[in-house]
């Protein structure tokens, strides 16, 4: 299973017309398109930050159905132009092979906990088998569904945590129980043990809007 | 326009597999030497990596380094009939031990910040 993103930022002077043109195209592609297509939009992170997802067995069809409607929708064509005034700059697209669930993580939540590390490759095992680790041992502790995936190319090596809740109440709760827990917190220091220093790291909580 | 296009020149130094014409799709990766190191170093990995994938799996892939304005710079792109084509790839050369191997090697010449990956379509 492949979890595809396309992250954008929206200009300050535009988000609420940025925000409705972008649920608006969506709604539009979920009305024609093979996928479901979701919202995401920032809690924690850079305000006017936001996110489309979908998820795809075959990201090659996936690909293919996207461009086609890039060449051929004038409805959808249209759409994007339209949002496309509200954006502060160009769209990223990103690819990530999902290597492992806990919980229920295919069902959409409400709200994601997203850690993204880029490392370097040679960092990637290591990082996978802890990130997978961590994920079974908060998955027992919280009940949290967490995904855990790699990507490459588009992001240079990098491996995701996806965390799903029902709301950002739980996203507080949860991480207070986690971080008090000697658990974790061994996992955490191993992690950062065998693993080492990442080229960068980035989180963020996201809210579905759509 | 939403900035400034950036051109670039690079020399092409190794070429594997058949290239009848433009593939319609193109996986790009460039980066630079780690401190320490040195391009040549870079460029010998690339082709000998290249070379194996080539051989193993039958992967078009091409080697350049860069000129003016990329200078210091290594790229290698892979050609690929559809995206489909680079998915299905992709997972069984990750999944051979030998290219894990190079993978790994790589990390003692190559600075891993500076790596720009990107997956492209042709539409012309």
């Amino acid at each position: 299973m492949y979890l595809w993103n396309r992250e954008m930022f929206l200009s300050p002077a535009h988000l609420n017309e940025g925000v409705a043109g972008l649920v608006d195209a969506v709604t539009h592609v979920n009305s024609v398109s093979d996928y479901e297509f979701r919202v995401w939009a920032t809690v924690l992170g850079t305000f006017g930050r936001v996110g489309v997802g979908s998820t795809c067995e075959d990201f090659g069809a996936f690909s293919d159905e996207m461009a086609t409607r890039g060449m051929e929708d004038e409805v959808f064509r249209a759409k994007v132009d339209a949002v496309g005034q509200s954006m502060a700059g160009n769209p990223e697209d990103s690819v990530w092979n999902i290597l492992h669930t806990t919980g229920d993580a295919y069902e959409v939540q409400p709200v994601i906990a997203i850690i993204d590390n880029r490392l370097e490759v040679d960092q990637m095992p290591g990082a996978v088998m802890g990130s997978i680790d961590m994920a079974d041992y908060l998955n027992g502790l919280t009940g949290t569904a967490v995904t855990v995936a790699v990507s490459q190319w588009g992001t240079g090596p990098s491996v995701r945590m996806m965390f799903g809740y029902d709301s950002v109440g739980q996203v507080q709760e949860r991480t207070a129980v986690a971080t008090a827990d000697p658990g974790f917190m061994e996992r955490a220091k191993a992690f950062q043990n065998d693993v080492g220093r990442s080229i960068e790291s980035r989180s963020s909580v996201l809210r579905r809007i759509a | 326009m939403h900035g400034v296009p950036e051109d670039s020149l690079w020399q092409v130094v190794h070429s594997v597999g058949d290239w009848p014409g433009p593939p319609a799709v193109i996986a790009n990766a460039i980066w630079r030497p780690i401190q320490g190191s040195n391009l040549l170093d870079n460029v010998a990995w690339a082709m000998e990596m290249t070379s194996y994938v080539g051989e193993a799996f039958g992967a078009r892939s091409v080697v350049c380094t860069g000129g003016p304005g990329t200078a210091l710079s290594v790229r290698v792109y892979n050609g690929y009939d559809s995206v489909a084509d680079w998915q299905e790839r992709t997972a069984a050369v990750a999944a051979d031990a030998g290219w894990q191997d190079r993978m790994q090697a790589v990390t003692a010449i190559a600075d891993g910040s500076t790596l720009d990956t990107g997956l492209i379509r042709r539409i012309v």
